[in-house]
């Protein structure tokens, strides 16, 4: 019979983090699944290992990570990483999660769950975004972090932070930058202003903003009101093709990298059947979460950007808050100062997600990039296209689910994480219906790959 | 003044009657096939189906895709005789809805394997289909393989598969790419589809029916586990409860590393592994669950160990529409006329017959060996 | 495989050899191995199993599935989220091969 953690969490970003350290000081027995090599999440991968000159390129705000890291990495809890979650179920006993460990399928058992697995990047349809030379911004920043390698040359599109502080990371890294390519609607400029009340709550945030956007406009070729983006090139990207105020431009390059804002990872919460629901701001589902990270299912938790994106610090925030709350319901803590502690945090995030309304309007997706269309792929793993998808769609099919049956759209290896969304909007679309009214795809295991072999082998609990 | 009113209501009851012909209740592929076949054979008729929403329990996206004889009614003589009729009713079905789809469902009929992992698992098969070939007075046909035929057929058997049944009779179907050619042919032929209606009152008018606003002549339901609560609407017993299955599907193999179909496993024609399946009681929870996948994952190694290299892409549970007995029942109702009740698990094998000689029936067609076979799975078995 | 698109901004890093379809390389040792995939130049890591296109590592985080390789014979892994190993024998996959 397995030991029965207290607390288990998956993920080891900030929220993961922060949250096994606050259960583990409560002395619950916590456990951390991650898949990454060593801890930190995307926002500090590799952080422990940087060289300088890594570290010169990537700023202070990755640097900013070090205590948090090594405050977790002095926590009395137990820590897996390389583990894929490939399944979690419920039993009497507990949650039963299995991962794969070292090619092997081990399974652990817990009371409590805190789901910080992090959100990943908005799936962007443009036709031959599945074309070699293409990658996320993401994919990008990771390179860096964690390989220490950059594009000789690289073409920057789409919307968001992330593209601009990737912007001025491969800049300090003497990238040369050919053109940074903005799809941000200028009509969200209008949107947010209102919203600039908020942001003027955290004023620091708000100007590195200022000045990161300011500063990337000045020093790399930046083209804003760019539409109707492709990626150029046969069997490989050679370059973009995008329009600004109706002329069509043409640009080479043979690494492109596209960013459209993050979208939190559903799948777990989904198997584990925590309510989901669509967001017309943040233009995404996401697992409905209260302020101490609770689900529509009793003990499971959600912390950071796997319920809401809000970036690392309030995953952060929310990771220590569900350490907490998940302490003080187990009776482990009862003081005054920790309760007072856990009022703060949550009105300290409440602002936080407040200010944030400004950066979500501000880079709400462009309309056209939920309508791709003709033969721009949409599911890569199976390589089905828009207008197949939209087809059926417009015939009058039940939804998304009915159409992964009638076109393998989703039912590839990545489990409908690259093309869910987008099926969602082409359904929506072809209908007429709210994306609220689309149920997204059904998830099932397992939600990493395991070999028939290793899941034959696996160990009983 | 009363006359007055009373035309007035029966003329807007004609008109509305005046809409369709047939309901169908349910989409999934009982209702898809019936809609198919009655548009077919009278092609003025005015056909609704109506769906369910995207995530209900679906049968038939969660199926196999074999069309298989093996076995089926070995203790329900009509059953086998109706399950073999339907198998060989399947290739003009497939060659029929593919042309006018356009949509290839990648059937095939090349024969299947079961595979036994002992003897007295073999001596058991051996059993049941002599019962089927004495019920069909000859007509199925099967093999017993020992363990070294076994190997002719299916190279790379692991150590403890004893033997298998052939039976040239069985074949195999995308179940996806028939429940989209279905859909499709029928939108072309005309047939209204309603999804995302999930009837919930059936009223019973002068003349015909009325599900949630929509008014028919008359009406088949074919809603899967939904069945008994809308059959009782109409008066009619139809017991079903569901037996939930477990699936595996593995990433693309070679094409080839399976050469037959068999109800442990088949490739597709995608190539990818389809590796099942359980029975199991566990109401309408249809979630996968690990010990069960683990089980399935260990018999499919263990018939053939060169699957433990592929990768599992996806698995899934789905509910089986269960008779108490396992056969399909086919009732009319006998209080309500033009009211009908179709329950079946086997939504694939049957599927021609359903299209074909099923959707004759519905209609009154008068083929009396068919008619025989038909009426022998109504519910009267059940209230013995 | 061509002139690589990418450099890598550690000076003097650690050496590890590794096999990239059946030929020796040299690579910094901190590398990913679609990071050494990319380093070393080969623009794509698969032919995709239903349309035989070339594909490339795309989200470096393990959720595309883009950059599926063989590693050291074995299964077929994302090569995202393995770090390289010394002698680790990596092999893209060919349309054939996936089947």
């Amino acid at each position: 019979m397995n030991k029965i953690y207290d607390y288990l969490i998956i993920g080891a970003g900030p929220a993961g983090m922060a949250g096994a350290i606050e259960a583990s000081k409560a002395a619950l027995s916590v456990l951390v699944l991650d898949q990454a090599s060593s801890a930190g999440g995307q926002i500090y991968r590799n952080l422990g290992q940087t060289k300088p000159q890594q570290a010169f390129v990537l700023g202070n705000d990755y640097l900013a990570g070090r205590p948090l890291l090594a405050e977790f990495m002095a926590a009395n809890c137990d820590y897996k990483p390389q583990a894929q979650v490939w399944h979690i179920e419920t039993h009497e006993q507990g949650f039963i999660v299995s991962a794969l460990i070292n090619g092997e399928s081990t399974t652990y058992v817990a009371s409590h769950l805190l789901l910080a697995h992090g959100a990943m990047e908005r799936p962007m349809a443009i036709p031959g975004w599945h074309k070699p030379g293409v990658m996320t911004a993401g994919a990008g920043q990771i390179l860096l972090k964690s390989s220490g390698l950059l594009p000789k040359e690289v073409i920057l599109a789409g919307s968001g932070p992330l593209l601009l502080l990737l912007a001025q990371q491969y800049r300090a890294g003497g990238v040369t930058i050919k053109a940074l390519l903005d799809t941000t609607p200028k009509a969200n400029y209008w949107r947010a202003l209102p919203w600039l009340v908020a942001g003027l709550t955290t004023p620091k945030q708000l100007i590195k903003g200022l000045w990161l956007t300011l500063a990337q406009r000045i020093k790399v070729p930046y083209i804003t009101g760019v539409s109707d983006l492709q990626i150029t090139g046969e069997h490989s990207a050679c370059g973009v093709r995008y329009t600004v105020a109706g002329t069509v431009h043409n640009i080479a390059c043979e690494v492109i990298m596209l960013h459209q804002g993050l979208i939190s990872e559903t799948q777990m919460g989904q198997l584990l059947g925590c309510s989901q629901r669509w967001s017309d701001v943040k233009q995404c589902w996401h697992t409905q979460v209260g302020a101490a990270g609770q689900t529509s299912v009793a003990k499971i938790q959600v912390a950071g950007d796997a319920g809401a994106v809000g970036g690392g610090y309030v995953a952060q925030l929310q990771g220590r808050i569900a350490g907490l709350t998940r302490a003080h319901n187990a009776g482990k803590i009862q003081t005054r100062q920790s309760k007072v502690r856990l009022i703060w945090l949550k009105l300290r995030v409440k602002q936080l997600n407040w200010a944030q309304g400004l950066v979500e309007r501000l880079y709400q997706p462009a309309k056209w990039l939920s309508k791709p269309s003709g033969c721009t792929i949409v599911c890569r793993c199976e390589q089905v296209s828009a207008a197949i998808i939209t087809s059926i769609a417009s015939a009058g099919c039940a939804g998304v689910n009915q159409l992964k049956g009638f076109t393998r759209a989703g039912m590839g290896p990545c489990q409908g994480r690259q093309c869910g969304i987008n099926m969602g909007y082409l359904v929506a679309n072809a209908q007429n219906r709210p994306m609220s009214k689309v149920q997204p795809l059904s998830v099932r295991p397992p939600l990493s790959p395991i070999s028939l072999g290793q899941l034959a082998k696996g160990t009983d609990w | 003044m009363g006359t007055c009113k009373n035309e007035l209501l029966v003329n807007l009851v004609d008109q509305q009657l005046d809409h369709y012909d047939w309901i169908i209740v349910g989409g999934g592929l009982v209702g898809a096939s019936i809609a198919y076949g009655l548009i077919q054979k009278k092609p003025h008729l005015r056909i609704l189906v109506l769906d369910g929403e995207d995530t209900d329990h679906r049968a038939s996206v969660g199926n196999f895709g074999l069309i298989w004889v093996q076995g089926k009614g070995f203790d329900f003589p009509a059953y086998a005789k109706w399950s073999l009729k339907g198998a060989d009713l399947w290739p003009n079905f497939a060659n029929q809805l593919s042309q006018t789809s356009h949509i290839d469902i990648a059937y095939e009929r090349r024969g299947g394997l079961e595979f036994a992992l002992n003897q007295r698992h073999l001596k058991a098969l051996s059993e049941e289909m002599a019962a089927m070939s004495h019920h069909t007075q000859g007509d199925f046909q099967y093999t017993v393989l020992d363990r070294n035929a076994a190997l002719d057929m299916q190279p790379g058997l692991g150590e403890s598969v004893a033997g298998a049944i052939y039976s040239p009779q069985d074949g195999q179907v995308n179940p996806l790419y028939l429940l989209a050619a279905l859909h499709k042919a029928n939108q072309l032929l005309g047939v209204k589809y309603q999804p995302r209606c999930v009837v919930k009152r059936i009223e019973v008018l002068a003349q015909g029916f009325d599900a949630d606003g929509f008014v028919a002549k008359k009406i088949v339901l074919c809603a899967g586990l939904d069945n008994e609560r809308l059959g009782k609407q109409l008066g009619m017993h139809l017991p079903v409860n569901p037996v939930k299955g477990q699936m595996l599907i593995t990433q693309r193999a070679t094409p080839g590393t399976l050469k037959y179909a068999s109800p442990q496993m088949r490739q597709t024609g995608d190539g990818t592994i389809q590796i099942g399946g359980s029975h199991e009681h566990s109401g309408l929870d249809d979630r996968s669950s690990l010990g069960v996948m683990q089980n399935i994952a260990q018999e499919a190694v263990a018939v053939l160990p060169e699957l433990a290299q592929l990768q599992l892409v996806r698995s899934w549970g789905a509910l089986r529409v269960m008779s108490p007995d396992g056969a399909p029942i086919y009732q009319r109702s006998q209080n309500h006329k033009g009211a009908f009740g179709v329950c079946c698990h086997s939504g694939v094998t049957l599927a021609a017959a359903h299209a074909g000689p099923l959707s004759s029936w519905l209609l009154d067609d008068p083929n009396e060996d068919y008619k025989l076979l038909i009426e022998a799975m109504n519910n009267d078995r059940f209230t013995v | 495989m061509t002139d690589s698109l990418f450099s890598c901004l550690i000076e003097n890093p650690l050496q590890c050899t590794v096999v990239v379809n059946n030929v020796e390389h040299q690579v910094p040792a901190q590398l990913s191995v679609a990071g050494a995939l990319l380093y070393l130049g080969h623009r794509q890591v698969r032919q995709h199993s239903v349309s035989g296109e070339a594909r490339a590592p795309f989200c470096h985080m393990g959720v595309c599935f883009e950059c599926l390789v063989t590693i050291n014979k074995g299964q077929q892994q994302r090569a995202c989220l393995q770090q390289v190993m010394p002698n680790m024998r990596i092999d893209t996959v060919t349309k054939e091969l996936t089947q």
